[in-house]
């Protein structure tokens, strides 16, 4: 009796162990393609691209390059040339434009590739599926907004001011730029648009230092394209006797960076630009392919919903649009603001 | 005049520091001339704030490229690195023991370079590998999150202006000053120099070369951590991927500034005048709305100016 009890405990075991192989048996391998984690905003993306995968049931392969083009062209032909059969790819490239070849590369191999955070360049059409992710256009327009709505409730003046901009030939510099500018035409006067040399507090302060005194008197707003540069921008402006939110409005327009500065007031507000859920929509766009196994053309703008995320049910469009939604500057309404069930405090203090 | 007189005067040399005054105020008078607001005193004082950080890690630079060991490229990444242990330290311990455990740690980096150097005898590949090591920790360390801090007096070192200057520049100031002083009037600054005008001699002659690279790399890395703390004070946060690409500025600064790229001639306070050259010429060029792939071209041809007029003057002084 005893034996037949532990034989038929054994084979319950088995079973069991057999099904929940089966269960956790992987659709397959994504490789992601991305610049390095030690950017904080990257690290979220492949967090999100992870969590995503292993909901969907795929092995996740990131394959990091340490911020250069050549690095990350010579990973895509050594992914090629190992033969490995993959659910897809994930391109987020270092130089949108220089890396071009190894995107149509990707595309030969016969595997669904989505291209994600750098808006894709006209004329590659054909050598990706689908694009999931930020829309740099989108996040220029939503700062302008921001800065506008500040200036109309001001009692201040607000017309001439400056825009501190990523690296020249950084694509989504460009698009925030642009969408800004459309923006704020008519309505405020760009007097100066000056480059940084990096994207962090550091780069910004020392741009920001130099063009505050150049300008004195005239400046009344600074557009600096994400708050880590915002609140680098906004300490200048103090040591230069300049009360932000008060005599001069800086919008940033992403919130990347320390949130106290919108929380006091300094900044005229931010948006959730979120990297947790970009890596994650970039990777939900991949697994809707493998299964409806269809591109609808045309965009998708993501609905900024505070609670829950997109259903995978949706269909998948050629450009997917991540939502960009705008956070007043109080502690109140930051503390208040989610996307897709998660609060700005967990997407943007990371 | 006599053909003596003419002979005697064309002997007068300049001290080397003089040339980087020069050039300095050179370009103070055709940027004065060119570029409205740019002669003002809060102009001036910006300029000096921008070259302070740069010039605190030259300053150290200088002490490696005097010795004879060129320049170590790992400065931005142990900045990184060190930034990372600030920002942790001071969370769990506070401030000053953060402070005095990163200035520690700083020392142990260079220390554990200089050993390596000694050892491989390159310091370029060794300092790179090093540079690698340091990123990648910091990256460890930091868990690839910004880390911040919540402490008055970081926020204070990093943000104050005693007698309206800021902290970073009284730094500076000082740094320039006790590294001259040291180089010029100190028994080691002067083994510095004389293990860069001749290794081979100075080993012959029984100089603690060993001790001297030590010091070296001691020197350049207590002028990282101040650069990291003072940064990580100023922003009340640190992440791993601070200070990248900086470490060419350093560099250039220490060869504007014209100490001898093989090491034996110059002074730290040259690295410091070479800080604010690029600085003064960064802002002018910034007032003028340049691209900074512009500025970046310009300074590399100054340094690149900079090294061939060092060369033919050397070559005339022979």
């Amino acid at each position: 009796m005893k034996l037949r009890v532990s034989m038929t405990l054994a084979a319950s075991m088995l079973a069991g162990l057999m099904a929940t192989a089966a269960y956790a048996e992987s659709k397959g391998t994504v490789v992601v393609f991305v610049p390095s984690s030690t950017n904080p905003y990257i690290g979220q993306f492949q967090l999100g691209a992870k969590e995503k995968a292993a909901e969907l049931g795929y092995d996740i392969k990131v394959i990091e390059n340490n911020f250069n083009q050549s690095e990350q062209d010579s990973q895509v032909q050594q992914q090629l040339a190992s033969g490995e059969t993959v659910a897809g790819y994930i391109w987020w490239p270092f130089e949108n434009a220089a890396g071009v070849g190894s995107l149509r590369a990707l595309s030969q191999s016969g595997a669904p590739v989505i291209v994600s955070n750098q808006y894709p360049i006209k004329g590659t059409e054909a050598y990706w599926t689908a694009y999931a992710g930020a829309n740099d256009f989108l996040s220029g327009k939503t700062a302008a907004e921001i800065l506008l709505d500040a200036c109309a409730k001001a009692d201040a003046k607000c017309d001439k001011g400056a825009i501190i901009r990523f690296p020249a030939g950084v694509s989504a510099g460009d698009d925030r730029a642009t969408g800004f500018e459309d923006a704020v035409k008519g309505k405020l006067d760009v007097i100066d648009v000056v480059p940084t040399a990096g994207f962090l507090e550091d780069e910004g302060y020392k741009v920001a230092a130099q063009i505050i005194p150049a300008h004195k008197g005239e400046l009344t707003w600074l557009y600096t394209q994400n708050d880590s540069l915002a609140g680098a921008a906004a300490q200048a402006a103090r040591e230069n006797g300049l009360t932000p939110g008060k005599d001069i409005f800086i919008v940033g327009g992403t919130c990347h960076g320390d949130s106290k500065h919108v929380k006091s007031g300094e900044i005229a507000g931010t948006a959730i630009q979120s990297g947790y859920w970009e890596g994650w929509m970039a990777m939900q766009a991949l697994g809707k392919f493998v299964v409806q196994g269809k591109v609808v053309d045309g965009e998708s703008y993501l609905e900024g919903t505070p609670d829950a995320p997109p259903s995978d049910a949706d269909p998948l469009y050629k450009y997917n649009f991540l939502p960009n939604p705008a956070v007043a500057n109080s502690q109140a309404a930051y503390d208040a603001a989610k996307l897709w069930g998660k609060t700005a405090d967990q997407l943007c203090n990371f | 005049m006599t053909s003596q007189d003419v002979s005697h005067r064309a002997k007068v040399t300049l001290p080397k520091t003089a040339y980087g005054l020069i050039a300095i105020l050179v370009l103070l008078v055709v940027a004065s001339v060119t570029t409205p607001g740019f002669a003002r005193v809060d102009n001036i004082f910006v300029v000096i704030r921008a070259a302070s950080l740069t010039g605190i890690v030259a300053i150290g630079m200088s002490y490696i490229t005097i010795s004879g060991n060129l320049f170590a490229l790992s400065a931005s990444a142990l900045g990184a690195l060190l930034a990372v242990l600030f920002a942790l330290l001071t969370a769990a311990l506070g401030f000053a023991a953060g402070l005095f455990l990163t200035l520690g740690i700083a020392v142990l980096c260079g220390l554990a370079q200089s050993v390596a150097i000694s050892l491989i005898g390159n310091p370029i590949i060794t300092t790179l590998a090093f540079g690698t090591v340091f990123r990648g920790l910091a990256a460890l360390f930091s868990g690839n999150s910004i880390l911040r801090i919540e402490s008055e007096a970081a926020l204070w070192l990093g943000t104050a202006r005693p007698l309206g200057i800021p902290t970073q520049s009284w730094a500076f100031i000082i740094a320039a000053i006790l590294s001259w002083f040291i180089i010029r009037h100190f028994k080691i600054g002067r083994e510095i120099v004389l293990c860069g005008a001749n290794p081979k001699a100075a080993v012959a002659s029984g100089l603690r070369v060993g001790l001297v690279t030590a010091i070296a790399c001691a020197a350049l890395s207590i002028g990282v951590a101040v650069m990291a703390i003072m940064t990580v004070s100023q922003f009340s946060q640190a992440k791993a991927d601070l200070f990248m690409g900086y470490d060419f500025d350093y560099i250039a600064a220490v060869l504007v500034g014209g100490i001898a790229l093989r090491g034996g001639k110059g002074t730290p306070l040259q690295a410091a005048l070479g800080a604010v050259l690029i600085a003064l010429l960064q802002n002018f060029m910034l007032l003028h709305g340049l691209s900074a792939g512009v500025r970046m071209t310009i300074v590399g041809l100054l340094v690149i100016a900079s090294i061939s007029l060092f060369h033919i003057l050397q070559g005339r002084g022979r």
